[in-house]
């Protein structure tokens, strides 16, 4: 039943839901890479999940989250190590859905250009919106896309910081539909705040965003934490569903990038190599649910 | 492609320095005006990373795209691009254009190449009325009217003289721009008929 989907996509690991979406005993169906996956915990705690149809699937559950694979792991969960240091907390934001394809989604969240005008006067201002040179790689040894070294100017970089700053960024794309930045921690220069942006495909231009902070912010409170990121993502939502096509295209002449975007470009080098078409422009014709493109 | 002239609106709800979504045959474009209100019609999609620039806004004589900032102007070009101040954009930087034309309190466009005849024109003494929405497509609307092949119409109703506009939106909708005849006649009555003409257009041409 999963055949028809490219490795790159059915052998990687998406999320489901939230841990704290599946009490002990309880059962839910979910839309996973356009299948119907049932995914429960037992009254021991333990999670497991299936494809209607029958077939079990691989299933994880960390970072406050449940993993699923459909096909065989191409290799473990990938890890994020800030999750060891006790001193950190995590909050999460559920699931936001979001009519666009989820690589849209990540693009997006690459993407500092953006904020003086999705996400004026928190995230940038418009008087400010120069995108300084960035280091980008592909890092062949755990197949993931890293920027480096990026700076943007931020008048209110996340729920604890009242004045401006210049932000640093990492931003680590560590599969097809997870993605997630290190910022400079308002609380603690010498360390960074975690933001993590986890996308179950529904469908080819449907997702389900899961977004994370786990931050060192003693001030803040969870809901203050939830709240300015379901903020944020919530601006980010207009422009998702409303980008044409909903797909993502990876011919290189379909759009049109500067300097800014050499994230955009490596991420979509990166789905072009792996062979990615779930999601895609060029995916199309492959799965029948997406709406046409204009 | 060499489309003739089509109905998209009214001028009077184009005023200066807005821009409006219009599906035209399909086909998602913005109409927008200039602060000192020149009107353009582009396709409704940045060519940066594909924002409907619909939901852009009008700064001086640019359209400036929601998602980054990038800012068009008139003639289609790319004016500038926040994140690089120091960059010059490109020549070949361009949302692709539609020719538009106002004539007698209405807008006209043409996807392809414009044709040379002007649009259709209006009698002096009309008065803009409303658009109104119909879920049928344009050629029903059409026989419905006895509009034949022409995209503006003069109808009787109620003891009003309505000039009717039809657009083909997509293949199921179109829209029904409504002027209104004569200096003396109320638009609030009008208004009521070519309400009631619509309802009665959307019952006589609804599928059995
Ligand atoms: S999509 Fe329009 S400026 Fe980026
Ligand atoms: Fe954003």
């Amino acid at each position: 039943m999963t055949r028809d989907l490219e490795p790159a996509v059915r052998d990687a690991w998406h999320v489901l839901c939230r841990s704290a979406d599946l009490a002990p005993g309880a059962a839910t169906r979910l839309r996973l890479l356009s299948r119907d996956v049932e995914v429960a915990r037992n009254a021991a705690g333990t999670v497991s999940a299936r494809l209607l149809d029958g077939e079990a699937v691989a299933t994880r559950e960390a970072y406050g989250h449940v993993f699923a694979c459909l096909g065989t792991p191409a290799a473990p969960l990938f890890d994020i190590a800030e999750f060891a240091e006790d001193d950190r907390r995590l909050a999460t934001c559920g699931a936001v859905r979001v009519r666009a394809s989820g690589l849209r989604l990540v693009e997006n969240f690459l993407d500092m250009a953006h904020f003086p005008f999705v996400h004026t006067d928190l995230l940038g201002v418009e008087e400010r919106p120069e995108v300084p040179r960035y280091d980008i790689e592909i890092r062949r040894d755990v197949d993931e896309v890293w920027a480096t070294n990026c700076r943007f100017w931020q008048p209110r970089a996340a729920a604890s910081s009242a004045e401006g700053q210049m932000s640093e960024y990492l931003y680590r794309v560590a599969g097809p539909f997870a993605v997630m930045l290190y910022k400079t921690c308002p609380a603690d220069p010498s360390r960074f705040d975690v933001i993590g942006l986890l996308i179950r495909p529904a469908e080819p231009d449907l997702s389900y965003a899961y977004a994370f902070v786990l931050v060192l912010d003693e001030a803040s409170s969870e809901t203050a934490i939830v709240h300015f990121q379901q903020t944020i993502f919530l601006q980010d939502r207009i422009v998702l569903e409303n980008q044409r096509p909903r797909l993502l295209p990876l011919a290189p002449n379909a759009e049109t990038p500067t300097r800014a975007d050499m994230s955009s470009v490596a991420y979509r080098r990166w789905l072009k190599e792996k062979g990615v078409r779930y999601g895609t422009v060029e995916g199309l014709a492959g799965h029948g649910e997406a709406e046409g493109v204009p | 492609m060499r489309g003739g002239w089509c109905p998209i609106g009214l001028s009077q709800d184009l005023p200066a320095g807005i821009a409006a979504p219009v599906i035209l045959d399909g086909r998602e474009l913005v109409a927008w005006r200039t602060g000192e209100g020149v009107l353009r019609l582009f396709e409704d999609r940045c060519p940066h990373r594909g924002m409907r620039l619909s939901f852009g806004f009008v700064r001086g004589d640019a359209l400036v795209c929601l998602y980054h900032g990038w800012r068009w102007g008139a003639d289609g070009g790319c004016r500038a691009i926040p994140a690089h101040p120091e960059l010059t954009p490109p020549k070949s930087l361009v949302v692709p254009r539609f020719a538009v034309r106002e004539a007698g309190g209405l807008v006209w466009a043409a996807l392809g190449d414009g044709p040379d005849d002007p649009p259709p024109e209006t009698p002096a003494d009309v008065r803009p009325l409303a658009t109104l929405a119909i879920d049928l497509p344009a050629d029903v609307v059409s026989a419905a009217l006895g509009a034949g092949e022409e995209r503006l119409v003069e109808k009787e109703e109620a003891g009003f003289a309505l000039l009717l506009a039809i657009q083909p939106v997509d293949a199921r909708r179109s829209s029904l721009h409504v002027l209104l005849r004569g200096a003396d006649a109320s638009p609030l009555a009008a208004l009521d008929a070519a309400e009631a003409l619509r309802m009665r257009i959307e019952r006589e041409g609804a599928p059995a």
